[in-house]
């Protein structure tokens, strides 16, 4: 069977509807298609002090394989051999004590010999963790904050859309220049600590948009076949 | 030295800080002290300043940390006679304490590499900070230190870390972590009032499993009297003694013929 452009594009909306259906499971994915977000964002409690919840319109940043900047929503994030990564395992961008961008990362050092104790990040989304020594004349030992950094958000003109990857992260569309700055500071509001947003596609919607362009992609095949069966006929009548 | 630990951060959806075994240093906190406290008396006179020096608690690296902890670091090797030591000091806190030693502030000095005047002021320092690792190390013969390429085989590793006047880390790598000493926490003695419930318990001989499921209301079992002298004491569930059980004084009795040998 020949793959016309109506059904090619069918299929398209089959790929874009279960793309937005597997969004449904991802933390503060946002669909492709309007129809199927959720009226308003929802975030759930999480013991995770490395879990934090972006102010609205606004995304973490994060670097791709490639080294491209990503734009995601999902604040659950992790420290992984020293490195704050999100749930992709991407390293996550913020200001450096210094005041440079770049990854924020713990010491090496005190990464690689595991003593990194309970890293948190606060609503200025400052990520820092304790860290404790002793002092050689009294014995005394003392846990100290490191901070490692703080994490940057960037929001879009209204209006933007991103342009979708794998459905937890999205890339600024062609000319549009991100407006980044940190929590809590000049037009951004703070991070919610120990927070996780729920996505923003409605489950029920996704699967029932997904079985919709399955059934259209069904009618159009049905076409397709009954308009080849009466050319063949009428070629078959003219013989 | 294996121990039963929690871990550092809780993991999981429960942030649960699971038990889990650690390999900890055997190495005395009280003789990084010693090493510490020297370091900071060397660097206050090296320095012209009083200096202000915590320590990392010793840990025995994994063999994938050994480089991130060595990567881009200047080493020192200090033979001793219990064990070798080696001085880390890495790019930027030998960036730091060359500065500091020549009154340079770092951000003038930037990224350029170690002058060979520059290379030999830290060597000399490396040596005096040197003289104070004998309490990790051993006794010396000389106060030389020897530039090491690598630290393959070292086990130990702990840091000072310099607070003022200049914020650096100085690693102390050891080629052996001393042996732990068994010693017993708690004394016998200390056991001696635990109350533990005594059972007195009587051998009534052999008896076939058929006789036993034949066993009705009503039946009777032949007991041999020489088995009646067949009684073993147990306590918490340990045999202590084997000996006779009869009535003495209108009271149960237990005559210890033979002490079991235990430990």
């Amino acid at each position: 069977m020949f793959l016309d452009a109506p059904l090619g594009a069918a299929l398209d909306r089959i790929a874009e509807r279960a793309a937005d259906v597997r969004r449904a499971f991802v933390p503060g994915a946002v669909p492709e298609h309007d129809d199927v977000a959720t009226p308003a964002a929802s975030s759930a409690f999480t013991l995770d002090p490395l879990s934090v919840c972006a102010p609205e319109g606004t995304y973490f940043l994060s670097t791709g394989a490639r080294g491209e900047t990503a734009y995601s929503r999902d604040g659950a994030f992790a420290i992984r051999e020293g490195r704050l990564v999100d749930g992709s395992g991407r390293p996550v961008l913020g200001t450096l004590p210094s005041g440079e961008r770049g990854e924020l990362r713990a010491d090496a050092v005190d990464a690689a010999l595991g003593r990194i104790a309970d890293a948190r990040i606060r609503p200025d989304g400052t990520l820092a963790y304790m860290r404790t020594t002793t002092d050689p004349r009294t014995g005394e030992r003392q846990a100290r904050q490191i901070v490692v950094g703080r994490l940057l958000v960037a929001c879009f003109p209204a209006g933007t859309r991103l342009q979708a990857r794998d459905g937890d992260a999205g890339a600024a569309p062609a000319g549009v220049v991100a407006d980044v700055g940190s929590p809590g500071e000049g037009r951004f509001a703070r991070v919610v600590p120990m927070q996780r947003e729920r996505s923003r596609v409605d489950l029920d919607q996704s699967l029932a948009r997904l079985k919709e362009a399955y059934v259209a992609f069904e009618a159009m095949q049905a076409a397709q076949t009954a308009r080849g069966r009466l050319g063949k006929t009428a070629m078959d009548l003219l013989k | 030295m294996k121990v039963l630990a929690f871990a550092r951060s809780g993991a999981g959806a429960d942030r649960l800080r699971r038990a889990r075994f650690e390999t900890r240093s055997s190495l005395p906190v009280s003789a990084v002290c010693v090493v510490a406290s020297g370091v900071r008396e060397t660097l206050a006179s090296l320095l012209g300043a009083p200096v202000v020096l915590r320590f990392f608690d010793p840990a025995i690296p994994l063999p994938q940390a050994w480089p991130i902890i060595t990567g881009d670091a200047a080493l020192y090797r200090v033979r001793g006679s219990v064990a070798d030591a080696a001085l880390v000091l890495r790019r930027r806190d030998a960036d730091a304490l060359v500065c500091a030693l020549f009154g340079e502030s770092q951000e003038a000095r930037a990224q350029r590499e170690l002058s060979p005047l520059e290379r030999e002021v830290l060597h000399r320092t490396a040596q005096a900070l040197a003289a104070n690792l004998a309490a990790v190390c051993g006794q010396r013969e000389t106060n030389a230190v020897e530039p090491l390429a690598g630290v393959d085989g070292y086990v130990t590793f702990f840091e000072l870390q310099v607070e003022e006047p200049v914020a650096l880390r100085i690693g102390v790598a050891l080629s052996a972590d001393p042996k732990p000493e068994p010693r017993g926490s708690l004394e016998i003695g200390a056991l001696s009032n635990v109350e533990v419930s005594a059972v007195a318990s009587l051998d009534a001989g052999v008896i076939e499993a058929g006789a036993v499921a034949r066993l009705a209301a009503g039946s009777s079992l032949p007991v041999r009297l020489r088995n009646l002298e067949r009684c073993s004491l147990r306590g918490a569930g340990v045999r202590l003694a084997r000996g006779i059980c009869g009535v003495r004084g209108g009271r149960y009795a237990f005559v210890a013929g033979a002490a079991e040998d235990r430990v």
